[in-house]
Order: structure tokens, then C-alpha cells, then sequence
């Protein structure tokens, strides 16, 4: 038997026609009930984009595609990024500890209130401490390899792409600027201006991202820009490091599967990526996979982006230097400097343990 | 048979058409012109875990693939099944996803980051990826689902489908049974069948329309939709 009910989908996503749910044995069915009332929307219309649309920031778009990143007129709403769930999941049984200790009448506990994931400036934090270097990328608890592992590439072959891409403001806010990908591949660049605070645990050390140095901020602000330009720090779990290059950068980045190719293709590829001055970066087989074992045994982490260092030839022999965006590596290979995160691979090895590279 | 296979999709002209014979083919495919590939009788194309099946890279034009089961493939980092990353438009038709994965990135059976995506009477089992187990749609991609069905796929954000960014979706006639939402530490952890976020400058788009949800309750959340960046609109 048909039953109806008010539509799932239309209090959800908004859309204008006057669709029902409709229950039959169980089981739900939409059915658009449009036809005849009020003419359909047109394709894409519904749901998200137009209920959205006020709640959503409309951001300028900018008259220049190159140069230093320019922080626009426009005043956007400084909120900070969605936390991912672990940090989210803690703050709540936090809250609910305070929650308990006020219905049972107990006075608040301070210490309590200076525990959890929240959002404060780094004492005495600055933007670059010693410059831009591969070395500064260190990695939090986000899935956010993919971004980290090109960025400490693109620190490492040209650090003004970096500088170029943030500007702090005098009110201690930074834009972070970038270009997003349309139709026919024609990029925009994007602003995203941030405060300096960072999602700190304890009020001590950052959650995400953070810089070798304690008060170095700027792979935290990108992150952090990135973040809120793309929906939440659980957004940017996992991803693609060619779109990230691409984002940043606005220049084009392409993604190699190394299992198919040859060394000698491989090691042109990696020739000519070094020559280009290009930002390179690998990732290891996951779990499950066919090289997953492989990289267990030389003692790096499955699924994980590394950033190529170098590629050079010595005694004639092909290795590629590695770094973890980790910062440290567990490798006990003859190459690797755990405290570093570094590990020089001979070409034939990093072909089997790495299946993808952006070059 | 696979390194046939390739080079018969290689040598063909475009617009050519590429017949296979029924069996099961070792291959981690690419296709880079429009051609169509037509599965004759029961076609397996198992990925091997190595990669990809099927990675179509067409500058432009139409690609076509009939009857085939995509089987096994692994996204690197997207798209285990089948990787579109170029602008070319592409058309399945009784096609089969099954046990593919994406644990990367996501899209298990299907990834789009540009392009188009027509899937009429496809059936996508039992893969798994980051975001979006079955299918996810990133940047300006386009996708039809026309009368699909996707059943017992999982993620940790987008259990059948993930639409991010820009994309565009037109999902009608299709059934959504049994799709998962797996707990993660990171990730958003939403959206049992369909999960939607945009960014601060542009959002997905989804039109829905007379489709199936015989959804059962993922872990620890209740919402069969979720479009993320707006509260308010999120299925309790």
C-alpha cells in the first residue's frame, strides 16, 4: 500500500518543486509531483544552490591572475573552519563533563575549560621564521597528506609561489589566494582571508598542520585557508595533489601512475619534472593493494603522499630523495633520517613501493 | 589479453569501435579518443588492485563502454573502476561496478573531476573509497545516473555518492539500497547514500528525481543525505 508523507528531500534540499515521499511496503519512493503545478526547475537548480545561496559568501573575483596575493575591500565573516570529528567528538565530552558538574550543581571547574581543541593564536607566532623551506611542512591530524606533501615540494623549487600566495594584513588576519578551476579549465583566483588563531589542544600545541619551528605559521595558514575555502578541515580529508598544485600555484600539475611505465620513463619523467623546476610528489600503495607489503617492509606508512626532494645519479645509479610531510620517518632503510623524515630510495625501489607520483 | 586489449584501443581510429569477446581480462586500461568498446557476452575487467580499470583521458568527443563489469580496481588516488580526469564526455550502459576501491581520495567504482558521465543501467556492488564509495564527482564534472542501481557501498563520507565542489548531478529511476557510512576519525562522516558539500564559492548541484532509498541506518548517524556547509538542510 501507497502511504504519503511531506517529501524528504524537498524540507532537505530545498527544491522547488513539491516532490512526496512516498512509502510503499517500506520502502521509499520520490515522487515528483511537479508536473502541471509549477514548472520544473532547470537542471541543477535545486537543492543546495538555491537554499544555499544566502547563507553562502559570494567572493570577489579578482582583475589579476599573477603576482602577490591582494587582500580585497570586501570584509569577509572571519569564522573559523569546521574541526574534523575526533577534535569535534572531544570538545563535546568536554562540554558534557561541564554539563554534568552544572546540573549536579557543582561550581565550574577552570582547568576544565582550558582543555579540548580550540581556537587561539600561536604566542608569539609569525608568519616565516627563517624563510620557506621543505622542511618547515610538518603534518597534524588531518587526512590532509594530499596538500602538505605538494607544498613542501612547491617550498622546495620555488618558495616565492608561496609568499606570493599570502598576504598578512596589518589587522594580523593573512588571504591566502587561490585559483579555482572552471569550465573549459579556465582557473579564477579565489582570496580567502583567515585569522592567526589555530585549532590549538590544550592551548599548547597545534591540532593540523604546523611548522618545524613552533612559532612559524605559514603551512598552518594555508592549511587553514584551504580548510575554509573548501567546507571544514573534514572536507579536505583526503584528495588530489595535481588539484592542489594546480590550486595554489595555477599551474598545471599531472599525475603519473608508475606501475605502467618503464624505469627509463619514469626516470625521463622525474629528468625532466627536476629540469622544469616543478613541484613533485609520490604516493605510496595503500593497504590491500599489490605493493601494499612493499612499503610495510621498507618501513613507510601505506596510502601516504611523500614529497621528491631530489632525483640524482650517483655512480651512475638512479635514487630519488623522499620526505615525509610527517616530518619523521619509521624507516630503518641505509637512506633514511628518521628525525627528518627523509629516505633516498634506489629508482628500481622507489618504482615498487610508490604507485603514483604528480610530476 | 589485457596488453591486446590496450593496444586495440590504441590503434583504433576515433569514432572506431572495439568489440570484446566474452572473458575475464587482466587490465588496467587507457583510453585516450572517443571510441566505443562493446562487451560481447559476459566481459570482466578485473584491475588486479594495481591501479585503475579503465582510465579515459580523452581530450574531447565521446566515449562509450557497454556490458562491461569493472571488477577490482584501485583508485590512485581517485576512481578504482573507472577515472575520467579529461574534458570528453562519457556513456555507460549496463555496466558493472563491483568490489572496487578508492581509499585515497574516493569514487571506488567512478571518479569525475571534468567532463560528463552518463550511467544508464549500471549496477555499482560493493566498492569502497574515502569519499563516495560507489561514485564521486569532483570540480566541474557533470553525472547521469539513468536507472541505476547501487547497493552495499561504503565510504566515510558519501557512502554511495559524493558530490563536491562545482559538479552537476541528475540522478532519476535509480535505487539506493543498503549503501554505508564508515566512522572515521577525520572525516565528515554524513551522507549514508548521498553527501554534498560545496566551497565558500561555488556548490554541487543535484537534481533527484523518482529514485529509491531503501536505506538501513549507517553507524552511529542517521541521515541518508547531508549537503555540508549548510546545517540547516541536512536530512535529521
Amino acid at each position: 500500500m501507497w502511504a504519503t508523507k511531506p517529501c524528504l528531500f524537498s524540507c532537505a534540499l530545498k527544491t522547488s518543486g513539491c516532490h512526496t515521499l512516498a512509502q510503499y511496503k517500506g520502502v521509499n519512493r520520490l515522487v515528483d509531483r511537479t508536473s502541471g503545478s509549477k514548472p520544473p526547475p532547470p537542471f541543477g537548480l535545486p537543492t543546495a544552490e538555491v537554499a544555499g545561496a544566502a547563507e553562502r559568501q559570494t567572493l570577489p573575483v579578482a582583475e589579476v591572475h599573477t603576482g602577490p596575493a591582494v587582500a580585497k575591500p570586501w570584509q569577509p565573516s572571519l569564522k573559523n573552519p569546521p574541526l574534523t570529528n575526533n577534535a569535534q567528538a572531544l570538545n563535546d565530552r568536554l562540554q558534557a563533563l561541564v554539563d554534568q558538574r552544572a546540573k549536579l550543581g557543582m561550581p565550574p571547574d577552570p582547568k576544565l575549560s582550558k582543555l579540548g581543541v580550540q581556537w587561539q593564536p600561536v604566542v608569539d607566532g609569525a608568519l616565516y621564521v627563517d624563510g620557506i623551506s621543505a622542511a618547515d611542512v610538518v603534518q597534524g591530524s588531518a587526512g590532509t597528506c594530499f596538500l602538505l606533501a605538494p607544498l613542501a615540494a612547491i617550498a622546495n623549487v620555488d618558495p616565492k609561489l608561496i609568499r606570493d600566495a599570502i598576504t598578512q594584513s596589518d589587522d594580523g588576519t593573512f588571504t591566502v589566494r587561490f585559483f579555482e578551476r572552471g569550465k573549459g579549465g579556465k582557473s579564477t583566483p579565489i582570496f580567502r582571508t583567515v585569522t592567526a588563531e589555530l585549532p590549538l589542544l590544550d592551548g599548547q600545541d597545534r591540532v593540523y598542520a604546523r611548522a618545524a619551528d613552533s612559532k612559524e605559521l605559514w603551512p598552518s595558514i594555508v592549511e587553514k585557508a584551504y580548510a575554509d575555502w573548501k567546507g571544514g578541515y573534514q572536507v579536505i580529508d583526503g584528495g588530489q595533489s595535481q588539484n592542489f598544485i594546480r590550486e595554489l600555484t595555477g599551474r598545471e600539475a599531472h599525475g603519473e601512475l608508475l606501475l605502467f611505465l618503464t624505469p627509463k620513463q619514469v626516470e625521463a619523467k622525474l629528468s625532466a619534472a627536476i629540469k622544469a623546476n616543478r613541484p613533485m610528489t609520490a604516493t605510496t600503495w595503500p593497504a590491500g593493494s599489490n605493493g601494499g607489503l612493499k612499503v610495510l617492509e621498507v618501513g613507510l606508512r601505506e596510502g601516504h603522499e611523500f614529497t621528491i626532494m631530489a632525483f640524482e645519479k650517483s655512480n651512475g645509479v638512479p635514487s630519488v630523495t623522499l620526505r615525509d610531510p610527517n616530518g619523521t620517518t619509521a624507516s630503518t632503510l641505509p637512506g633514511a633520517d628518521q628525525g627528518k623524515g627523509t629516505v633516498t630510495l634506489p629508482l628500481s625501489k622507489f618504482i615498487e613501493v610508490f604507485g603514483y607520483a604528480t610530476l | 589479453m589485457g596488453l591486446e586489449l590496450q593496444a586495440l584501443l590504441s590503434s583504433t581510429f576515433a569514432g572506431g569501435i572495439v568489440q570484446v569477446p566474452s572473458g575475464h581480462y587482466a587490465v588496467n586500461l587507457v583510453i585516450q579518443k572517443p571510441v566505443t568498446l562493446i562487451a560481447l557476452g559476459e566481459v570482466v575487467f578485473d584491475g588486479g588492485a594495481r591501479g585503475p580499470v579503465l582510465r579515459i583521458e580523452a581530450p574531447s568527443g565521446l566515449v562509450r563502454v557497454q556490458g562491461v563489469l569493472f571488477a577490482n580496481g584501485l583508485g590512485l588516488p581517485g576512481g578504482g573502476g573507472l577515472s575520467l580526469t579529461s574534458e570528453c564526455s562519457v556513456e555507460l550502459q549496463r555496466c558493472t561496478f563491483r568490489f572496487n576501491r578508492a581509499p585515497m581520495f574516493g569514487g571506488g567504482g567512478l571518479f569525475a573531476s571534468s567532463g560528463s558521465v552518463v550511467a544508464r543501467a549500471c549496477r555499482f556492488e560493493g566498492n569502497t573509497g574515502r569519499q563516495g564509495g560507489a561514485v564521486l564527482v569532483d570540480g566541474t564534472a557533470r553525472l547521469e545516473l539513468e536507472g541505476c542501481a547501487l547497493t552495499q557501498n561504503a565510504a566515510t563520507d558519501g557512502g554511495a555518492v559524493r558530490l563536491l565542489d562545482g559538479c552537476e548531478a541528475l540522478v532519476s529511476g535509480c535505487t539506493f539500497s543498503d549503501n554505508r557510512v564508515v566512522s572515521s576519525a577525520q572525516g565528515a562522516d554524513r551522507g549514508a547514500t548521498i553527501s554534498m558539500s560545496g566551497t565558500a564559492t561555488r556548490a554541487p548541484r543535484l537534481k533527484l528525481i523518482g529514485s529509491v532509498f531503501t536505506e538501513t541506518k549507517p553507524t552511529g548517524q542517521s541521515e541518508v543525505a547531508s549537503v555540508g556547509q549548510w546545517p540547516g538542510l541536512r536530512v535529521p
